[in-house]
């Protein structure tokens, strides 16, 4: 190869074309074309040999805890103290709220906003608490403030530790990161009632739910970023003499303050996420009273809490992250500009005269003539959208019509297509695609994967008397490509308009915090009553709150895409579409599969919200571990393990995607 | 045709290739009616605080001749660079007009806009803006992939534009393999490859290490004799602007301090501004004989010395004659004289 | 290895730190933790209202938690409890969640007792927690009796009043009309929702051969929903659905007949052989309590086991709170105060 240039040959290796590269694929092709023959003439079913007794087991030593969970050891003197103090915890939080009083709570809120992040946070911070009060959710309000707040405590507690390690540790990286899959996508309904035979009813269960749910984003984000502090400024640290502990504190750290930041965020997000099904345990929060509205079938009344739900997570966040949004009009009100030491004390002085102020004047509840009742305009808008959108709108003949398709067309055939697959032949399919994205390792992983959930084993019911886990795997499976694939295509041009508009990006952001924060069970009514009860609905609930991340995503990537070369591609005479189909969106390209990758995740670890619609199979199975778990927590564990098993396959294998085309280091 | 300011330090060439008249670029909640204003010579920091306008180029005219290079030089914030992305509307003059082979580029609409920047100019960038999902082919091909050429015509014409900067046969190669001076290749043959008539260069070589940087400059004063190729070069580097410039112009906060050739601003600086930059600069190196010669005389000559020779490159004629050397024009002509004495004195002051 | 071991020891170090850097950031961040909250702690317990957790020392007047599950039924009984109880010297708290968790919570004495339990969903509670475990006592009846069925809007029996029993579904054309997406074109739809509930639905089908596809709607919502959309647009609908339910005062269902309940058939059901072809037995609901009640608050206990209300009063206060709007401690209390004689039956 002729690489004669003046200045000098470069070290690295030129991709191979040509014919040594076509012999490189002949083994592998006929590796997997013969597997893909076993595959066909073995069983096309999972044999029953390789059923490993998981759900048995599972039972058993949930039996073993209910039969000792009042005398053992492990209960009185481990998980009892730890479920006395969370417990403390929430209530001092609450006492530490309810002294303040909601004017002083208010107050802290733009106190905390201004100290972080200046004026603009202080003020959409202390307007959205405004509005919880207006609302008249105050009290629920602070009780699930109560929860967060310990919960998020508690992740980051965990969480930033653990990111520590993982950052500094590929080993600790590895073994973690299965843990942290799990905890992220089975779905708390499996786990619900043991956590309550361990940590009893109310708060602490409702803490411990959060904290599972919450604690990976802590522990990625936190390891991201210290993984990302350029080599230059550890070098910087070394040259110093810093030992290993104080490079931690006052270099890595300092470094991946913006990272970790952006964790607390997910943190919170995540908490909120999880906080109807928590006070499903007995919490008096605003999870409570969206369950209220639900059971009478109210939107309306469901939706007001869910409103104060997403009102404090956008609270919590505005105040907790605003760093990340530099305003870049020059402010309306210039601020006399204080030390941070005088503006703590101002912003503490502010917080402790609102207390003091609503102490005196014997403010407690929020007064009748400031609240709002909305419930009834929702109900109507909701009755509208439910009397309109369902049949007769033009060209697309309505929701109804919509569903039908969807059903009947998309995911009934291609759930009897997935079934209908020789199970082995999926599994070598899908290690095929896996050795095409990254190579071998990633194809014995995912063919790992698979082959576990054939050790599942089957339970009762279906046509056959009994069904086994692999069948429902590719029931779930078919409606959660489905619902991906919907999901990106609405997903990738809303993220590209937000990328190029900063007006779209205005516009969109509440809509999308509140697709991401809303609790699903306020919507799951109208979804119901727009697409009926059954697969369609599983995968509009999925659909409406995995589009977020996709859409920020996409968004991000394309603003971060390095101005140089979208300028050379516009001195060159590229259009506004040729730069953004030639240089953005390839170099966006990352992130955009991060989006997806999420988007993934997230409809995965909707699948039992889904089953709450009527889409059954997988998710079903691991809701029936919450409402019968003497009889159910094995196959609701079996189930809830499969699901972990498909987004781990899906998650990795997207993932590589995102990474293997090019090393797409930026010149 | 003059403008009324009579300011017409770039304005001097007949029938240029780019005509720049008045041009302003103001950053700013309504920056338009900065232009021309008395605010728009307060101090920077007053008339921010006052207008929340900056004004980042003022009433900038230039000429370019064909086949000339023309160097911006100026430190950075001197408005260097936004000079150069308005002459194609990369950045959007706040006031005047630019003018590229006849076509009003501040007038043009946008499809006349994206045949000027396809067909007429290209740019060399100080980062080199390559594009890292691409091979090097396709990198130098981009330009013409946005012309419409078919892919075969172009790969074609990219890969024999690669060879022409050396990099013969890595045009499968994707950017982050190479070094930067040969990233700064491929962007060099980027902006060959659509055969245009104007090249702008900003910072190109910036980034590199001297050695690197010297073979480049060479390429470019290749690329100057060998295709004649119109250049605006910016640089902050005074010796780069020397070295390869025709015409310099010296930029401070917005506007041109000085035009002329490097012997002009070395010989006759401006004002202090200049003076400082140009001060180490060794006299020698830039000054033609024929800005020291001394009227045609009787003679005899110890030979003859063409008039744009440089003073340094004379000293080894002076010092082996005792004659006086005589000076001709490009067409032959004899114009003057020199002598060892002439040259010893440019030598002479050239610390001072 | 050293960079391994070094790794470990910053670890634990980093758990040390965020400790200390939460304590710390907790001036300007939410309070939580133990530092500044040691002031709290002295005060907030006795600040907040009783705790939830059973004392160790009985005494008559002292506090009970009853659950209250996510139906007015339930609601109903426990606030008519609280007032009574309430009037008697004990603190009563009334903590809505899950029908599942109330088992574990009265298992470990957090809660001490629920008034409403459907026997047919919580057979497994039975055994484990008040036959095996006896953590739980059974409280005795509640009174009203409660059942599960094959329901359909009345609209349909009115067009079609074969499909009044179970013989009418046999006919493929008939069931035809219940067909949705899900079931496809050839079967009708068979709709179960809430998976707590018990169900044999899937085998009933199976066993009587009848056309019929089995799908889950998974929720309450979904059902509720299901008939909403039914009634409105008058598309046939067959689901299971139970009495007493608030939605039964609202629309007209009608209650499909299926094979009378046999010796043989709940034999089947005992045994999960997947033989079952009959009606849902009839619910007896009853009252279960923690096995620490009794000792705790002996008063408490008595009423609780003597409290019965029928089935016309239990329907007679959940209307006026789900017709009249009433919040179901006014309710209750309204109640209470008309029917002095009953409740004074309780105490006694």
């Amino acid at each position: 190869m002729a690489l004669a240039t003046a200045s000098g040959p470069s070290n690295a290796t030129a991709p191979t074309f040509g014919v040594a590269g076509t012999r490189r694929w002949i083994l592998p092709v006929a590796a997997f074309g013969l597997l893909a023959i076993v595959a066909i003439a073995v069983n096309p079913n999972v044999p029953s040999w390789m059923d490993i007794g998981l759900q048995k087991w599972v039972r058993d030593r949930y039996m073993w805890t209910v039969q000792n969970s009042n005398t053992s050891w492990i209960f009185t003197s481990v998980f009892n103290p730890l479920s006395d103090a969370i417990n403390w915890m929430v209530e001092s939080v609450q006492w530490i709220l309810r002294t303040l009083r909601w004017p002083g709570v208010l107050a802290l809120f733009a106190a905390i906003g201004w100290m972080t992040a200046g004026i603009r946070a202080a003020v959409s911070g202390g307007l959205a608490m405004a509005a919880i009060a207006v609302l008249d959710v105050w009290e629920p309000a602070m009780v699930t403030l109560s929860i967060m707040v310990t919960a998020v405590s508690i992740a980051l507690v965990i969480g930033i530790p653990l990111g520590i390690w993982t950052s500094r540790s590929d080993r600790a990286e590895r073994v973690l990161r299965g843990f942290l899959d799990t905890a992220q996508v089975m779905p708390a309904f499996v786990y619900l009632i043991p956590v309550t035979i361990f940590f009893g009813i109310k708060y602490p269960p409702a803490v411990i739910a959060t904290v599972i749910y919450a604690v990976p984003p802590a522990v990625r984000l936190t390891s991201l970023g210290l993984r990302s502090v350029p080599t230059v400024m550890n070098e910087v640290g070394e040259s110093f003499g810093c030992t290993s502990w104080q490079q931690l504190l006052k270099v890595q750290l300092p470094m991946a303050r913006s990272t970790i930041l952006l964790g607390l965020n997910q943190v919170i997000m995540m908490a909120f996420g999880i906080v109807v099904i928590a006070s499903l345990l007995g919490a008096d929060d605003l999870g409570n009273l969206v369950l209220k509205g639900l059971q009478k079938n109210d939107v309306g009344a469901a939706f007001v809490p869910g409103l104060g739900i997403v009102l404090l997570a956008v609270a919590l966040d505005r105040i907790s992250t605003g760093e990340r949004s530099t305003p870049t009009r020059p402010p309306l009100i210039k601020l006399p500009t204080v030390d941070r030491r005088t503006g703590t004390l101002i912003a503490l002085g502010t917080v402790v005269v609102a207390a003091a102020i609503a102490k005196l004047a014997d403010v407690t509840a929020i007064p009748d003539a400031l609240t709002v009742d909305i419930s009834g305009t929702i109900n109507d808008a909701v009755g509208w959208v439910q009397d309109n959108l369902r049949k007769g709108v033009p060209v697309i003949g309505g929701t109804q019509a919509i569903n039908d398709f969807l059903v009947t067309d998309v995911l009934e055939p291609l759930r009897k297509f997935l079934v209908w697959l020789p199970w082995l032949l999926v599994v070598v399919v899908v290690a095929g695609i896996a050795y095409l994205s990254k190579g071998w390792r990633l194809a014995v992983g995912c063919s790992a994967c698979l082959l576990l959930i054939g050790t599942m084993g089957d339970i009762p019911g279906g046509a056959d008397g009994r069904t086994h886990l692999w069948d429902l795997s590719m029931d779930t499976l078919s409606q959660v490509l489905v619902a991906i694939v919907i999901s990106v295509a609405i997903a990738l041009p809303l993220g590209v308009w937000a990328g190029r508009s900063d007006r779209a990006q205005q516009v969109m952001r509440p809509f999308l915090d509140t697709a991401q924060v809303m609790p699903q069970f306020v919507y799951l009514i109208p979804v119901l009553f727009l697409f009926g009860v059954g697969r369609g609905a599983g995968v509009v609930a999925s659909v409406i709150y995995a589009i977020p991340p996709c859409i920020r995503l996409t968004g991000l990537g394309l603003r971060e895409v390095p101005y140089t070369p979208r300028e050379a591609a516009i001195s060159f005479g590229a259009t506004e579409r040729q730069e953004l189909v030639k240089v953005q969106l390839p170099l966006a390209f990352r992130s955009i599969m991060l989006g997806i990758n999420q988007t993934i995740l997230m409809v995965l670890a909707t699948v039992i919200i889904a089953a709450l619609v009527g889409a059954g199979a997988l998710g079903l199975v691991a809701y029936e571990g919450f409402t019968k778990p003497i009889q159910k927590i094995g196959q609701s564990a079996a189930a809830g393990l499969s699901i972990v098993f498909l987004a781990i396959v899906l998650d990795r294998i997207t993932q590589a995607w995102g990474t293997s085309p090019d090393q797409q280091r930026r010149s | 045709m003059l403008p009324a300011h009579g300011d017409l330090w770039g304005a001097s060439v007949t029938d240029p290739m780019i005509e720049v008249r008045g041009l302003w670029k103001v950053y700013g909640h309504r920056a338009e009616r900065i232009v021309g204003s008395p605010e728009a010579d307060l101090p920077r920091n007053e008339l921010e605080a006052r207008t929340g306008c900056v004004v980042a180029m003022r009433e900038v005219d230039l000429d370019v001749a064909q086949g000339e290079v023309f160097v911006v030089m100026g430190l950075s914030g001197s408005g260097k660079s936004t000079l150069v992305r308005c002459l194609t509307r990369l950045i959007e003059p706040t006031a005047g007009t630019v003018r590229i082979g006849g076509v009003d580029v501040t007038k043009a609409d946008d499809q006349q806009l994206l045949d000027v920047r396809r067909h007429k100019v290209s740019m060399v960038f100080q980062h080199f803006g390559l594009l890292p999902h691409r091979s090097l082919v396709d990198n130098v091909a981009f330009g013409l992939e946005l012309q419409g050429a078919d892919k075969a015509q172009r790969r074609e014409l990219a890969a024999s534009t690669l060879e022409l900067v050396g990099l013969r046969g890595m045009g499968s190669y994707k950017p982050h393999q190479l070094s930067g001076g040969q990233q700064q290749r491929v962007g060099l043959a980027r902006a060959l490859a659509t055969n245009p008539d104007i090249l702008l260069f900003d910072e190109p070589f910036s980034a590199l290490d001297p050695l690197i940087r010297r073979e480049m400059q060479d390429e470019v004063i290749r690329l100057r004799t060998e295709v004649r190729k119109t250049m605006v070069f910016i640089t902050h580097d005074l010796s780069e602007a020397l070295r390869l410039g025709d015409r310099i112009a010296i930029m401070r906060d917005g506007r041109f301090v000085q035009v002329g050739t490097p012997a002009e601003v070395v010989l006759n600086p401006a004002d202090d501004y200049v003076r400082n930059f140009v001060r180490d600069v060794p006299r020698s190196h830039v000054v033609p004989v024929d800005a020291i010669m001394d009227p045609l005389g009787d003679g005899p000559y110890g030979g003859d010395i063409a008039g744009d020779t440089k003073v340094r490159d004379v000293v080894g004629r002076v010092a082996t004659t005792e004659l006086p050397l005589r000076v001709i024009d490009p067409s032959g002509t004899p114009v003057g004289s020199i002598d060892r004495m002439g040259v010893l004195s440019v030598i002479a002051n050239e610390d001072l | 290895m050293k960079t391994h071991r070094r790794s470990v020891k910053l670890l634990a170090a980093s758990l040390a730190l965020t400790g200390l850097l939460v304590a710390c950031g907790s001036d300007d961040e939410e309070t939580t933790d133990p530092g500044t909250e040691a002031p709290a702690a002295t005060e907030a317990p006795g600040a907040t209202e009783a705790p939830a957790e059973g004392g160790e020392t009985p005494t008559s007047g002292e506090g009970i938690v009853l659950a209250v599950n996510p139906w007015t039924g339930s609601a109903v009984n426990a606030n008519v409890a609280k007032v009574v109880l309430e009037s008697l010297g004990t603190p009563v708290e009334l903590l809505d969640i899950d029908e599942n968790a109330t088992w574990v919570g009265m298992d470990d004495g957090s809660i001490d007792a629920v008034l409403e339990v459907w026997p047919s969903g919580h057979a497994a509670d039975y055994e484990t927690y008040i036959t095996g475990k006896q953590s739980v006592v059974d409280l005795g009846l509640l009174g009203p009796s409660a059942k599960i069925g094959w329901y359909v809007p009345t609209f349909v029996v009115e067009e079609h009043p074969e499909l009044a029993t179970w013989e009418g579904f046999q006919d493929p054309e008939l069931a035809k009309l219940f067909s949705t997406a899900e079931s496809g074109d050839d079967l009708g739809q068979f709709l179960m929702g809430d998976p707590s509930y018990v169900t044999f639905d899937e085998q009933i089908i199976a066993n009587l051969e009848l056309p019929l596809k089995y799908v889950v709607a998974g929720s309450e919502a979904g059902l509720i929903t299901s008939i909403q959309q039914s009634i409105d647009e008058k598309t046939p609908l067959l689901l299971q659905f139970w009495q007493p339910h608030w939605l039964q005062s609202k629309v007209e269902l009608t209650e499909v007949k299926l094979p009378e309940v046999t010796e043989e058939c709940l034999a089947s059901a005992a045994a999960g052989d997947g033989g079952y072809a009959c009606d849902y037995a009839v619910d007896e609901l009853y009252k279960a309590a923690s096995a620490g009640l009794e000792a705790k608050n002996a008063t408490a206990f008595k009423v609780l086991k003597n409290l019965q209300l029928t089935t016309d009063q239990q329907n007679e206060i959940a209307a006026m709170i789900d017709s009249d709007g009433m919040a179901p401690a006014e309710a209750a209390a309204a109640w209470v105060a008309a029917n002095a004689d009953v409740v004074a039956a309780w105490s006694a």
